[in-house]
């Protein structure tokens, strides 16, 4: 399960930003400085944690071959496994796709009452993790849910939650990763064009079809990638819907007594299949980057929805009240319905204490080294600072299931005394979110134009007072914005936690998770409703990292 | 502090593959305002970010105030008449020893995108490299800006920002002004105004002040001096009247100005061409001369041409004529002799023409 990952990280979003400022000229930094070897070092050591997991699990996949792989290959199911998780991915992306489309072109081109509004609530979904919505999903139509009774009651009989039914019910909350691609796009489409294409005579669908599709088709693409590689990299629902994918037969088989190493081998399965997917995305979020322009995009004129006008609200509305106000509503619900019954109630003081405290540590640990790179880029050492970044892209493709299975392998193999230690743990998240922390402050550092270093220079400051007195100032709301992601990414992070973490020790989203596997839903109420206005709080305060210093 | 010269011997310097600059030497006397005019790569940013530091040289040498700030402090002593080959000089390795931080050449700078500090107001900004307080108060009051002094510098307008800038740099009491293209990002509207404000303010502080532009406008009206700078070359240091007089190739000719040229053969000191014997200036090295077209006037005893078409300018006609040997020139004439397009007129010259070695056919 990546939530955290990858609904922050939108690599074709950057890449606008850097093809909208003027080609810098030839920079070359020749200052002398023999100060540059700890960074470097650093710089390589870091490289190296992060490529740990992908290299142990080749390393040992190939030692242990017979006990690891071997089983694994030739095992029947093991197809039937990998095209379970495939088909799965597949059909969320394409059902992710066609709720995004019309959300993004209604919340951007139409007078749909309040369309400002909705299209930052419905990016709002992207804070609810799986193993939430999967509570959600299970707590309304499992077999004593609500909506299951009243369904029947109309003579429908709803399919078992505990499938791909409610699987995909669960993951569709994901649809905005498939809407962000899309926004970005559009933001940057001239209303000229469209315009134009009026113009030229077009009705309104053809000049759609004509001018406009062909431009979303490659984010639409990237959009439906991006949700299917967080299918694939899922934990949380598909092992709470008990759905046998390649994530959850991963945690299957490391949990079972007899044939732990096979783990390995799935892992390595899903290694490639995610490595592909990933590939795939880079190369169309590449396609998707719209062309650079000199001037501001016209904003665009409002289409007049006419007598779409009610329908396309009450769809807007839909959307956004089941991503948003459901997972609300079902865990008050559930609070209350807990309390009514006389519930046993489990105190969440201590799990809450250590979100909190394991969040704060990992944020601030993984902003600090995630400033390393750019410091190295800016001062001459780009191609050092180049080679993190491509390393640490290995622990932000990795599922995390997988990254906690390398971890927990290695330890136990070879470093026995970091076995479930804080240590190991923070080590883990730093594999899996150094990449979002580095995203965010590359995107403020990397616009900041490196004029300030030499206007600072001039005004009489030695190399280090800039870095402390403007550099990083300077990009204050982008390294906050960094520190913000890795802080909610890893108040949500539940397999690394679940594998890693020391004994007895709890987090709201492994309780989450827990309890709802067990069905305590009273229980698992009050942790998901904390963790969830958490998540939403955050996402709505986040700073944009993209306005922050120029 | 006391302004200082700046002289530049020999420089050469390299972005990989790319000669930003190839052997320039040049200097600008202290107190002078000294512009670099060329287009975009010809190497006149490079040479003013070489002067402040920011980028070092691969040979030759800066000095500022006569102290090497980058190249061989050795060479400073004892310089040697015949200079080594090229070869020995790139692989010389840069010594530290002789070069000088931009921190400590005290050198203002003005950016062409202004540079101000995004997270400082406008009053700390100025604060940021200034010598005292008080100094930097009464800069920002010169330059107009004591209303907006808390604000962010995002939250200005253009004009606004190059004048933080340029109060920044002289509040941190240079011994150097350099400004970077510190129009360009103006409206035109703008530009003259923020040109006077600049030049009153430079001049007022007594300084050594180098200013790069790629307009020949922001050179004339600002220049002592202008070198015209191309693919790494000085080609030319003067004064304006100087340089769009009597340009010393083509490239000159054309940077400052239409340029357009006449057959003309020399004879005694002056030109003969289609207009007589014209005063000449330059050696008469090719078969060329420039004409400027403002220099073209009529005259009842002049040249027969017929005009071709015309272009209203407001105080002047640009007319384009055909001589009676085809040869087609623009000539800006006041707008009540400008004839209409296909009358006949007679032209004459007016003041000395320019030889011009390397002139292209007109």
């Amino acid at each position: 399960m990546t939530h955290g990952v990858i609904d922050t990280y939108t690599p074709e979003a950057r890449g606008q930003e850097e093809r909208l400022q003027p080609p810098p000229p030839i920079q070359r930094r020749s200052r002398p400085g023999s100060g540059r070897r700890i960074p470097h070092l650093l710089g390589a050591l870091i490289a190296l944690i992060s490529l740990l997991p992908l290299a142990w699990l080749i390393v040992f996949g190939i030692r242990e071959a017979d006990v690891a792989i071997l089983p694994v290959l030739s095992s029947a199911s093991t197809l039937w496994i990998t095209l379970r998780s495939l088909g799965l991915a597949l059909g969320v992306a394409v059902l992710a796709v066609a709720i995004a489309l019309p959300v993004a072109w209604l919340s951007h081109a139409t007078d749909l009452p309040g369309r400002r509004a909705f299209r930052w609530l419905a990016v709002l979904p992207l804070a609810v993790p799986s193993y939430i919505s999967s509570f959600v999903v299970v707590a309304l139509l499992g077999t004593s849910g609500p909506l299951r009774g009243a369904a029947a009651s109309l003579g429908l009989q709803l399919p078992d939650v505990y499938g791909s039914f409610g699987v995909v019910l669960s993951l569709l909350f994901m649809f905005p990763l498939a809407l962000l691609p899309l926004q970005a796009v559009l933001e940057q489409i001239d209303a000229r064009q469209w315009e134009a294409a009026r113009g030229f005579g077009s009705r309104p669908w053809a000049a759609f079809r004509r001018v406009l599709w062909p431009q979303l088709r490659a984010p639409a693409a990237n959009g439906g990638l991006l949700v299917a590689l967080y299918v694939l990299s899922d934990f949380g629902a598909v092992s709470l819907l008990r759905y046998p994918t390649l994530s959850y037969v991963i945690y299957l088989r490391y949990q079972s007594p007899f044939g732990r190493t096979e783990s390995i081998g799935y892992a390595l399965i899903l290694v490639v299949l995610v490595g592909l997917l990933f590939a795939l995305h880079r190369w169309a979020a590449g396609k998707a980057t719209p062309p650079s322009r000199a001037s501001a995009p016209r904003p665009w004129p409002t289409l007049h929805l006419g007598r779409w006008r009610w329908p396309s609200t009450v769809w807007m509305s839909l959307v956004v009240a089941l991503g948003v106000l459901l997972p609300v509503g079902v865990t008050t619900g559930w609070l209350i319905r807990g309390k009514l019954l006389g519930a046993p109630t489990f105190s969440i003081a201590g799990a809450t204490a250590w979100t909190f405290g394991l969040g704060l540590a990992a944020a601030l640990l993984i902003t600090l080294v995630s400033i390393l790179p750019a410091l190295l880029a800016r001062s001459g050492s780009a191609r050092v600072a180049r080679m993190i970044r491509l390393a640490s892209h290995s622990g932000y493709a990795l599922p995390g299931i997988v990254v906690a299975l390398a971890l927990v392998f290695f330890a136990t193999r070879v470093a026995l005394p970091l076995y479930q230690t804080l240590p190991m743990l923070l080590v883990a998240y730093a594999i899996r979110f150094l990449p979002l922390a580095i995203q965010n402050v590359d995107a403020g550092l990397e616009r900041q134009s490196t004029r300030l270093d030499d206007a600072a220079r001039s005004l009489g400051r030695k190399p280090w007072q800039v870095w402390a007195q403007v550099t990083l100032p300077a990009a204050g709301p982008s390294i906050i914005a960094a520190a913000m992601a890795v802080f909610l990414a890893t108040i949500k992070e539940l397999p690394a936690t679940l594998l890693l973490a020391p004994l007895n020790t709890h987090t709201l989203a492994t309780r989450i998770w827990g309890w709802t596997a067990e069905a305590y839903f009273a229980a698992a109420a009050a942790p998901s409703l904390v963790l969830v206005g958490l998540a939403f709080a955050l996402l709505v305060l986040r700073p944009d990292s993209r306005r922050s210093s120029s | 502090m006391k302004t200082v010269s700046i002289e530049c011997e020999d420089v050469s310097l390299r972005y990989g593959a790319v000669h930003a600059l190839r052997d320039v030497s040049w200097s600008a006397a202290a107190g002078e305002l000294h512009v670099l005019l060329g287009e975009s790569g010809c190497g006149k940013t490079s040479l003013l970010r070489a002067v402040a530091g920011f980028e070092r040289i691969d040979s030759g040498r800066i000095l500022l105030g006569g102290d090497v700030v980058d190249g061989d402090h050795r060479e400073a002593e004892a310089p040697s008449p015949v200079r080594e080959p090229r070869e020995r000089e790139s692989r010389r390795p840069r010594s530290p020893g002789g070069w000088v931080p931009p921190e400590q050449r005290r050198v203002g700078m003005v950016f062409q995108d202004y540079a101000l500090f995004p997270h400082l107001s406008v009053a700390a900004n100025i604060r940021f490299g200034a010598r005292s307080r008080p100094r930097a108060d009464a800069l920002l009051a010169k330059v107009g800006l004591a209303d907006v002094a808390d604000r962010r510098p995002d939250s200005l307008s253009g004009g606004q920002q190059q004048r933080v800038a340029l109060a920044r740099a002289l509040a941190s009491d240079p011994a150097l002004l350099l400004l970077d293209e510190p129009f360009s990002n103006l409206d035109p509207s703008l530009r003259s105004s923020l040109r006077a404000i600049t030049l009153q303010i430079v001049k007022e502080f007594e300084l050594t002040a180098v200013l790069v532009t790629h307009d020949a406008l922001d050179a004339f009206s600002l220049a002592d001096r202008i070198s015209v700078m191309h693919e790494g070359r000085i080609l030319q240091t003067g004064s304006p009247t100087e340089l769009y007089r009597a340009p010393n190739s083509a490239w000159v000719a054309q940077s400052l100005g239409v340029a357009q040229y006449l057959d003309a053969t020399p004879q005694g000191d002056g030109a003969a061409c289609a207009f007589g014997v014209l005063p000449a200036i330059g050696p008469p090295t090719a078969r060329k001369v420039l004409v400027r077209p403002e220099q073209l006037t009529v005259s009842p005893d002049g040249v027969e041409a017929q005009c071709v078409f015309r272009t209203f300018l407001g105080p002047t006609v640009r007319t384009i004529v055909r001589l009676a040997d085809g040869t087609l020139l623009a000539a800006d004439l006041e707008a009540h002799h400008a004839p209409s397009p296909g009358a006949p007129l007679r032209l004459n010259i007016r003041g000395p023409v320019a030889w011009i070695p390397d002139a292209a056919p007109p």
